[in-house]
Formats: C-alpha cells, sequence, structure tokens
C-alpha cells in the first residue's frame, strides 16, 4: 500500500504557503469528501440518519487539526488524536473500520483539489494517521 | 464506605496528606455529579477553613476533578451537559476562593494570561493566573478566544513582564504559534518572555520551541516557578 508509512519517519513543517492553499481548500475538501464517505458508507436504514452530518463534522475537525499539525510537525499530536478518537468516537457510533476509511477518502480529496507540490507536503501527515488508525483497527480485531 | 469516613475526617479534623486530599477531589466530583453545587462548595469552603492550602484546593479538587470530567465525557459516562454544569459549578466556586487569593502580598510583577481566538477551554488559564495572583503576582485574565490584536493591545498598555497562553484543543497551536510570531514582529512588545501550556504541550514535549515561546508548564503550579526561572535570566 504506497501510503503507509513507517512511525519512525519525521514528519517536517511545511512551508507557509501549504498552510495556506490547505486552509483555502479546505472546506471543498470537507465536502467532497464527506459525500463519498456518505456514498460509499455501508451502513443501512436507521444507521444513515445524521450520518452525513456526524461525517462532515468528523472531516472538518480532521481538517483543522491537519492545518494546525503541519505547521508545526508534530506526530505525537497526531497520535494524541487517534487516541482521543479510539476512546470517543464508538460513542458517537463511528467505528474504527469507518474512521480508517474516511481518513483514506480525506487523503484521496486531497490529491484530487489540491496542486501537487502542496499535497505532496500534506500526504505523509495523512499516511502517518492512516497507518496509526490501521494499528487501532487491527488491534480491536 | 470511605467516603462517609471522609465526611467524617471533614468535620472532625484537617486534611493531613495527599491521599485524603485526592480522596476529598473525589469526593467534589461526586459531589458535582449529583447535581449538588452547593454541596461541593461547602466542601471546598470547610477544606479552607481546615487549613488545607488554596494551591493544594487548586490542584487536587479543581485540576484533578476537570481531568476526570474530560475522561467521562471522552468514555461517554457523563453527557457534554454534565460536563458544562461540572465546569460552571467549578469557576463559581473558585470565584468564592478570590477573597482569599486576592489578599496576597503584591511583588510587582504583572501578568496576562489568555487563550488564544478559537480556544473556548478557559479554566486552565484561569487556575494560571490565580497561582500568580497566589505567588503575589498582579494578573490581567483575559479568558477564553481572545483576538491576537486584543491580546497585542493589552500587553502594550499594561507593559506586562509575562504573558501565558493557555490551549486545550490541538486545532488551535496554529493559532498560538501565529500569536507568538505577531507578537515577536511588533517592536513595542516583542522583548515580552511567553509562557505556554496546555494537553498539546503536555502531549508533545518539544511543542513550546517550535511556536517559539520562552517556556512551558504542565500545570499551573509549575507556571509560576517556570515564570521565575525566565524572569531570573537575562
Amino acid at each position: 500500500m504506497e501510503y503507509y508509512m513507517s512511525e519512525s519517519i519525521k514528519l517536517l513543517p511545511v512551508q507557509e504557503k501549504t498552510v495556506k492553499a490547505f486552509a483555502a481548500a479546505m472546506g471543498e475538501i470537507t465536502r467532497k469528501a464527506t459525500e463519498v464517505a456518505f456514498e460509499r458508507s455501508p451502513k443501512k436504514g436507521p444507521e444513515r440518519i445524521n450520518l452525513k452530518e456526524k461525517y462532515s463534522k468528523g472531516l472538518q475537525m480532521v481538517g483543522h487539526i491537519l492545518e494546525s499539525v503541519i505547521c508545526v510537525g508534530e506526530k505525537a499530536l497526531l497520535l494524541d488524536q487517534l487516541d482521543w478518537g479510539k476512546t470517543r468516537l464508538p460513542h458517537e457510533g463511528i467505528s474504527p473500520e469507518e474512521v480508517l476509511e474516511n481518513l483514506k477518502i480525506y487523503r484521496a480529496t486531497i490529491r484530487e483539489v489540491l496542486e501537487e507540490k502542496y499535497s505532496s507536503e500534506i500526504l505523509p501527515y495523512l499516511d502517518f494517521l492512516i497507518t496509526g488508525q490501521e494499528k487501532i483497527t487491527r488491534s480491536k480485531g | 464506605m470511605a467516603l462517609n469516613r471522609l465526611k467524617e475526617d471533614l468535620r472532625d479534623s484537617d486534611p493531613v496528606d495527599i491521599e485524603s486530599y485526592k480522596e476529598l477531589g473525589r469526593l467534589y466530583l461526586e459531589t458535582l455529579l449529583k447535581n449538588d453545587r452547593h454541596g461541593a462548595n461547602n466542601l471546598v469552603l470547610k477544606a479552607v477553613e481546615r487549613g488545607m492550602s488554596l494551591q493544594d484546593i487548586y490542584i487536587y479538587i479543581f485540576q484533578e476533578s476537570q481531568h476526570e470530567i474530560g475522561r467521562l465525557w471522552e468514555s461517554n459516562r457523563i453527557t457534554v451537559a454534565q460536563e458544562h454544569y461540572c465546569t460552571a459549578a467549578t469557576q463559581n466556586i473558585m470565584s468564592q476562593l478570590y477573597p482569599y487569593i486576592f489578599s496576597t502580598k503584591k511583588i510587582g510583577r504583572l501578568l496576562v494570561a489568555t487563550c488564544v481566538g478559537g480556544e473556548l477551554h478557559e479554566l486552565g488559564a484561569r487556575m494560571v493566573a490565580d497561582f500568580f495572583e497566589m505567588a503575589g503576582w498582579d494578573t490581567y485574565y483575559l479568558g477564553a478566544n481572545t483576538p491576537s490584536e486584543s491580546i497585542i493591545k493589552t500587553l502594550e498598555s499594561l507593559k506586562a513582564d509575562l504573558l501565558a497562553i493557555s490551549v486545550s484543543m490541538t486545532f488551535n497551536v496554529a493559532a498560538v504559534k501565529n500569536l507568538i510570531a505577531e507578537i515577536r514582529a511588533e517592536e513595542t512588545v516583542k522583548d515580552i518572555r511567553i509562557l505556554v501550556g496546555g494537553r498539546p504541550f503536555n502531549v508533545a514535549e518539544d511543542l513550546w520551541r517550535t511556536v517559539k515561546a520562552d517556556g512551558f508548564a504542565p500545570d499551573a503550579k509549575r507556571a509560576v516557578e517556570a515564570a521565575e526561572v525566565l524572569l531570573a535570566s537575562p
């Protein structure tokens, strides 16, 4: 899988113009990723009630966290967020597998929306999150 | 029952050790979670009467209970409404202690304590400001969600010795970095010493350097200690 990475890899703060480009595109990225996540969700019937809003809120939060973390290059902050999600999100009706799937969708949307010169700096952060979330889903099983 | 015994202890004798303080913290939270803020208030006032220091009350009752409230919400054992009720009650109870806190002898230092724009969790910054008051500082507490421009204007007008910035949410770390950059670019305030704290800084130990603060403290008590070291250095 091309985007999985070792936890030992160092994440560097990105350039300021990348932060600005990401901030400007964040709304579009969230909207598109939410649409795809909602369409692809295998949930049915009552499980789909408010699902789109939940995904939208969750992906908005991913965006805001990323916007902050790419400025400082701190993996520990991402691990803390994954840990928080592991405890909290099942109580919101969101499984670790859904989180993983939606992170992958978010990653693909960044690639689609942002120019490569910007996305290439941000994607390692998504890869780190995806790798961490993979571990969580495996440990759950 | 341990809690009944503790209640007896509080009636009959002083809390004497850390374990009894921690137990008091648990009793305080249990009382709040029963929606009994008056009971919680009485527990605190009684502890003050019995000689428990204000610093210990802040650490073992307010700080510990707030951490536990966060954990309880995270694991879905309390609702957002309960979390807000407990936090608001604690803020009210803290206010009852202000006659004690503001009576300390002043040492001629001034702290500005704030949260960045977007940060709504203000209790940490408030606790920091109160600890500095207890240590004899004058403090100017700006509270939650304060725009950078207002913070800088405040620093300019007050000629503060130190700025303490508290942040709880990871997505506000960039705002801390930006605020510090703006302060450093402003001739009139660029040399002020800046301390940062809050969950992201506890999680990532070098983050305070990355955002270009002068120091970091993991809690309110150590913020005062860190400030003394910072201001003593050239």
